[in-house]
């Protein structure tokens, strides 16, 4: 039996006009930069941890004034032993929460907190008061207040020792935790604890130790024989001069304490090793902090229930870590919630834990997949692509989903070749679907997550009557003509080069491809003439035939041809242009 | 205070381990003690909850000071009255039945007679009959209404089922329009505390199931004065498996008749639907053999005579009239407190230690004035409560409050309008504006008010400007009027001063609420000898007792004597109580013959209850 925080509710934090976000043990935040995920993380800990990083920044602006309150309401509610939200906190939980904070709906219990940051003008300091609320209110009510616009309740503060909040921000290192006191290393180094015979016992080996390092080191010798001469000189009783190369003291442990890292038999101190490593394990200290305090929790027979915000857990490391990474984090006792650029660490996540944060138009939103909406084998669609994408996805500022190869090459060239800037810079995905049939899954995961997307799609009779059922069972808000474009009726990619007039390009890319396969000149004059015979239809089946191979070289014949884009694409990318300039035109 | 060791009967309840216990104690066997030892015992053999309810604040905080700094207890164990625990349900909970906010809460007996004057003049078949009425029968009106609706609430009846409850659509249109008129202020009156938190828990199982879960072990104190509402409350949040009921009381002890109390909740319906263990405590600890001796031929056979091992003084003193009698008393202290010393007696008798009871508060008149007279110090024991001011300018000070912190307090805000002789005045600040220079007192106390923050955090400072603000003033030609508006400022900052230290986080509202339920008195004993009326003076005791006015039709009340049944039983467990308040002394006095207004004197009898007694 265990509890969760269901939801979190920010208003007036940075750029965080008005938001709520269901979270689950483990959540993932994606988006692009400036969207809002660490103001999110910090909402987090305005609710639950220090709240003394606050300055007048943190508060929203809009008109140039700054918000005049940041307010964090969230929802803790109880979780059964099969992981599923339950009705009844359990007796550890209502022992520790009490009747004063548990509120019920008449059916499910939960914990409705909210937090205020205030600004005092007179003590010219940051207020926090925290409340209880009376119940948990709606997002936006039927008289369209939202929910900060509900009553607070009785002021009451939520700080538990059981529930403690450890945020762990981008700059971390294992050095500079090893060095501060305190660190969760240098906490749990402090509370090191040995029994008085242990004590003697190491202690005893350490002088011996001492003792042999010494006597066996003609320098250390020498130097420990000359300064007895300090006894003699300064008449005293005392037990001499010692030279000490290990730490004597037992206590001392935390002083000299140093972490080493072998690869390969060869093992090298924590200084060694680059920022990847060093961030790694300082998170992985966390952990181990989180560990111990979990074992004294059931020694202790206590509630034990850590919340925990991570910034960027990926910094500085290798995508091969950062793809173990997720599942370290996911095995930590506890709630997390995890900040992320990388697309490595949102594909190891569970769709239904991904959290994407898109802005649009004034405000940042938060979308999330529903996972009861998908069958299995849709997931497994999605999934599949998600790693083909490498999780990028969950990092676009603009979908356009494609049914077949050609156009999966082509469009990226054609795409860089039109912004002057590459689709990676752009945050534009380009992703193929596997065939027209494949579209509904993925415009329901770009919807859920809020991203824009196009549908650049053949236009075969009965690929474009799918491709329109879909869109309409999609349910999705917007205009089909302004999300969906088609070629011409009949055609698909290839064909609707040649009807628009690149046929030569087309021409001149077989000849590029076939020609570097041949072995003698004269094969390659032969070549070269039967392919300066080729009609159009020819043209078409030779690329359709091997389409990977086709789609990157006659884009870029077509951009050295210096022609216009094909038309259809043009119309594709001009729409994406102005759905971009509307949103840089927010920030 | 002495340290007795338990006796075995007070061990075992001590020890007790769960289920329900029923503890018949006697007065001065100890239970106040067994009670608090108990507590102590449970908060460690549970991490749950303990619930103990008393029947006044007062009777709570000395269960509180005994207790003394145990860890977490402040989150664990909850001492009040059942007001009180409603109170802090509903501020949790409420939501549930639709309070968001905890209502106001109207306690003042004085606004529940405007509010019942305006319900009978809104239903039109008591309005005219009370109309003709003379101005003291229309408040005996007023009183059997309100005493109706009371009844009603306290047989926790839904408003929707008063129709099926009763035939009378009159009394039922007049229970709806009281209603209607508390809603529309926002207001609910104590009767209502009760009746809501009862029906929060019967509609919302899971969270009744909740607190019965936190409340693992439940105690009553005082519990033969339970009433309907209150014990099925308790019921309410027990059930067969959550069956840790201990309740304390004495049968001989339930003077609280008047509000639907009864000791039969405790001895009978307790025994029947928890079967309790039963348990006696008759061994007296308190009183002296000769109190007990006397207090045995009020009441005969309920305690352990033989037991009491300090002799103590019982004498009862007849004089000519009632300023002998206040001579006597008056000289009887004198020679008490000369002596300095008595075997009977811990210390040294002090005018702390001694208090003078009557039945009502009128019988002190000529006391007071003897004392006044001889620099005798002495202070009236006042009910728990809101303060009742006495100046017409803090009268006006309340009323304001009120509307300030509850706008739609129409009832009081017609009231205030009209003393301040405006009729047009939408809010405070436009009443405050139209004010001319005759009313510029009342000007600075709206004043005073409109400026004071809701967080309370210029409270103190702000009345003490109001107070500098009333000295200086030389307008003001009648002294004891002046004397009095000081007095009453004072009283109420000492009032703040109780609820501040008590709270971190502070509200005007909080303040007039916790004013409401008795939390902010002053509980510092006061100097002097302690005057006060037996309902006042219930659950103390003082080890030099005069009860004065000992002849018949003061007390027993006249009102009583010629109502006869019931009321004579109250009567004479009035007598029993008031005579062990004394834990050694004990002087009863009586006037031969009594002044009336109107110049003549009466002769009276000596009071019934003290005709088998030889002196």
């Amino acid at each position: 039996m265990s509890i969760l925080i269901k939801t979190i509710r920010v208003a007036g934090l940075r750029g965080l006009k008005n938001i709520e976000v269901d979270l689950v043990t483990t959540t993932v935040l994606t988006g692009m930069n400036n969207t809002g995920k660490t103001s999110f993380l910090k909402a987090i800990q305005i609710a639950l941890g220090n709240r003394q990083f606050i300055t007048q920044d943190d508060f929203y602006i809009s008109d140039n004034k700054n918000s005049e309150e940041i307010l964090v309401d969230i929802k803790i509610v109880p979780v059964g032993l099969d992981g599923n939200i339950c009705n009844d906190f359990n007796t550890d939980w209502e022992i520790l929460f009490n009747v004063d904070k548990i509120k019920s709906d008449g059916e499910k219990s939960f914990i409705p907190i909210r937090t205020i940051i205030s600004y005092d003008k007179i003590k010219a300091t940051y207020k926090t008061r925290q409340y209880i609320l009376p119940e948990w209110p709606s997002f936006e009510n039927e008289k369209h207040e939202f929910w900060y616009q509900a009553l607070n309740g009785v002021e009451k503060n939520f700080f538990y020792e059981e529930v403690p909040f450890f945020y762990m921000d981008a700059q971390r290192d294992i050095l500079e935790d090893m060095k501060a006191k305190n660190s969760y290393l240098g906490k749990m180094i402090s509370k090191i604890d040995y029994s008085k015979d242990d004590i003697n016992q190491i202690e005893q080996q350490i002088k011996d130790l001492n003792d042999q390092a010494v006597s066996r080191s003609n320098i250390l010798s020498i130097i420990k024989d000359t300064l007895q001469e300090l006894d003699s000189a300064m008449d005293t009783s005392g037990g001499g001069v010692e030279i000490t190369p290990f730490t004597k003291k037992i206590r001392d442990l935390n002083k000299g304490l140093s972490i080493n890292y072998n690869e390969n038999n060869d093992s090298f101190s924590m200084e060694y090793h680059g920022m990847g490593t060093r961030s790694w394990s300082s998170l992985l200290t966390l952990k181990a902090f989180i560990n111990l305090l979990d074992s004294n929790s059931k020694t202790e027979q206590t509630p034990f229930f850590p919340i925990l915000a991570i910034e960027e857990p990926e910094s500085h490391l290798h995508p091969n870590a950062q793809k173990k990474l997720f599942g370290q984090i996911d095995g930590i006792k506890g709630q997390k919630i995890i900040s992320t650029h990388s697309p490595y660490i949102a594909a190891s996540a569970e769709l239904f834990q991904i959290r994407n944060f898109y802005k649009n138009d004034a405000s940042v939103s938060c979308g999330a997949i529903n996972s009861e909406e998908f069958s299995s084998e849709d997931i497994r669609k999605i999934k599949r692509q998600v790693i083909n994408t490498r999780g990028e996805l969950f990092f676009s500022r603009v979908i356009i989903f494609i049914e077949g190869e050609t156009e999966e090459q082509a469009l990226p060239i054609f795409s860089e070749s039109y912004f002057s800037k590459t689709p990676v810079e752009m945050g534009i995905d380009f992703a193929g679907v596997g065939g027209y049939g494949n579209y509904l899954p993925f415009m329901r995961v770009a919807e859920a997550l809020k991203i824009p997307w196009f549908i650049f799609s053949d236009a075969e009779e009965k690929t474009k009557k799918s491709v329109k059922e879909q869109f309409i069972e999609s349910r999705s808000t917007k205009q089909e003509a302004e999300v969906i474009i088609f070629q011409n009726d009949e055609n698909n990619f290839e064909k609707q080069l040649i009807f628009d007039g690149y046929a030569e390009e087309i021409r001149k890319s077989i000849l590029k491809i076939e020609i570097s396969n041949c072995q003698t000149p004269q094969h390659r004059d032969a070549k070269i003439r039967e392919i300066a015979a080729y009609d159009e239809d020819r043209l078409l089946q030779k690329i359709c035939d091997s389409k990977t191979q086709y789609g990157p070289v006659i884009a870029e014949e077509i951009i050295i041809s210096k022609k216009p884009l094909p038309p259809k694409v043009l119309d594709l990318f001009s729409k994406m242009k102005s759905l971009i300039e509307r949103r840089d035109a927010v920030d | 205070m002495t340290n007795i060791k338990l006796s075995v009967k007070q061990q075992e309840i001590v020890s007790f381990e769960s289920g329900a216990i029923l503890v018949k104690a006697s007065a001065g066997s100890g239970k106040t003690r067994v009670l608090t030892e108990r507590i102590k015992r449970l908060l460690n053999v549970t991490n749950r909850n303990i619930l103990a309810i008393t029947f006044t604040n007062k009777a709570g905080e000395e269960m509180k000071e005994r207790l003394g700094n145990i860890n977490d207890i402040k989150d664990r164990l909850f001492i009040g009255t059942f007001h009180g625990f409603c109170q802090q349900v509903l501020e949790n909970h409420g939501q549930l039945i639709g309070y968001t906010n905890i209502p106001h809460i109207f306690e003042d007996e004085s606004d529940r007679l405007k509010l019942i004057e305006q319900a009978i003049q809104q239903t039109p078949s008591y309005h005219k009959s009370y109309e003709n009425q003379d101005p003291k029968r229309k408040k005996e009106y007023c009183y059997r209404a309100l005493n109706f609706i009371s009844e009603v609430k306290r047989k926790l009846i839904p408003e929707d089922d008063l129709l099926n409850e009763s035939d009378d659509e009159d009394l039922v249109l007049l229970y709806t329009t009281y209603q209607d008129i508390l809603n529309s202020q926002n207001a609910i009156d104590f009767d209502d505390l009760i009746l809501l938190t009862y029906n929060l828990f019967i509609t919302n199982p899971k969270t009744a199931a909740l607190y019965r879960r936190t409340y693992e072990y439940i105690c009553v104190d005082e519990a033969q004065d339970l009433n309907y509402a209150q014990y099925q409350l308790i019921r309410s949040i027990t059930s067969s498996e959550h069956q840790n009921v201990m309740m304390v009381g004495d049968p001989n002890q339930s003077i609280f008749a008047f509000n639907g109390s009864s000791s039969e909740y405790m001895i009978k319906m307790f025994v029947e639907d928890f079967n309790p263990i039963i348990i006696e405590l008759k061994e007296n600890y308190r009183s002296s053999r000769s109190v007990l001796l006397a207090a045995e031929k009020i009441i005969p056979d309920f305690c352990d005579i033989v037991n009491a091992v300090i002799e103590g003084i019982f004498e009862i003193h007849k004089s000519d009239d009632e300023e002998s009698e206040s001579i006597w008393i008056s000289d009887k202290i004198n020679e008490l407190i000369s002596i300095g010393q008595h075997d009977d007696i811990e210390g040294d008798i002090t005018y702390e230690k001694i208090a003078v009871l009557g039945r009502n508060k009128y019988v002190f008149k000529s006391l007071t004035e003897i004392f006044e007279k001889r620099g005798v110090p002495y202070y009236y024991k006042i009910t728990p409560g809101t303060i009742k001011f006495e100046s017409q300018l803090m009268k006006i000070f309340d009323m304001t409050f009120r509307v300030k912190l509850n706008p739609q307090d129409t009832l009081h805000w017609y009231r205030l309008l009209e003393l301040c002789s405006n009729t047009t005045a939408k809010n405070l600040q436009e009443l405050t504006g139209c004010l001319n220079d005759k009313f510029y007192k009342e000007k600075e106390v709206l004043n005073t008010i409109i400026n004071l923050s809701e967080d309370g955090s210029n409270f103190k400072l702000s009345l003490n400007k109001l107070l500098s603000f009333i000295e200086d003033d030389n307008n003001i030609e009648d002294h004891n009027e002046k004397i009095m508006i000081l007095n009453d400022i004072k009283e109420l900052l000492e009032h703040w001063y109780e609820y501040a230290k008590r709270n971190d986080k502070k509200s005007l509202q909080q303040f007039k609420n916790s004013m409401a339920l008795g939390k902010t008195h002053p509980l510092a004993q006061k100097n002097g000898i302690t005057l006060s009326t037996i309902h006042t003076m219930k659950g103390q005791e003082y080890d030099i007792v005069f009860l004065m006015g000992m002849d018949d039709d003061t007390f027993p009340d006249y009102r009583a004597i010629r109502m006869g049944g019931a009321e004579m039983v109250q009567e004479k467990n009035n007598a029993y109580v008031a005579f062990t308040r004394s834990k050694r002394f004990l002087y009863v006095t009586w006037p031969a013959k009594r002044l009336m207004p109107w110049g003549d004197y009466k002769y009276r009898k000596i009071s019934r209850f003290l005709l088998n007694f030889n002196y």
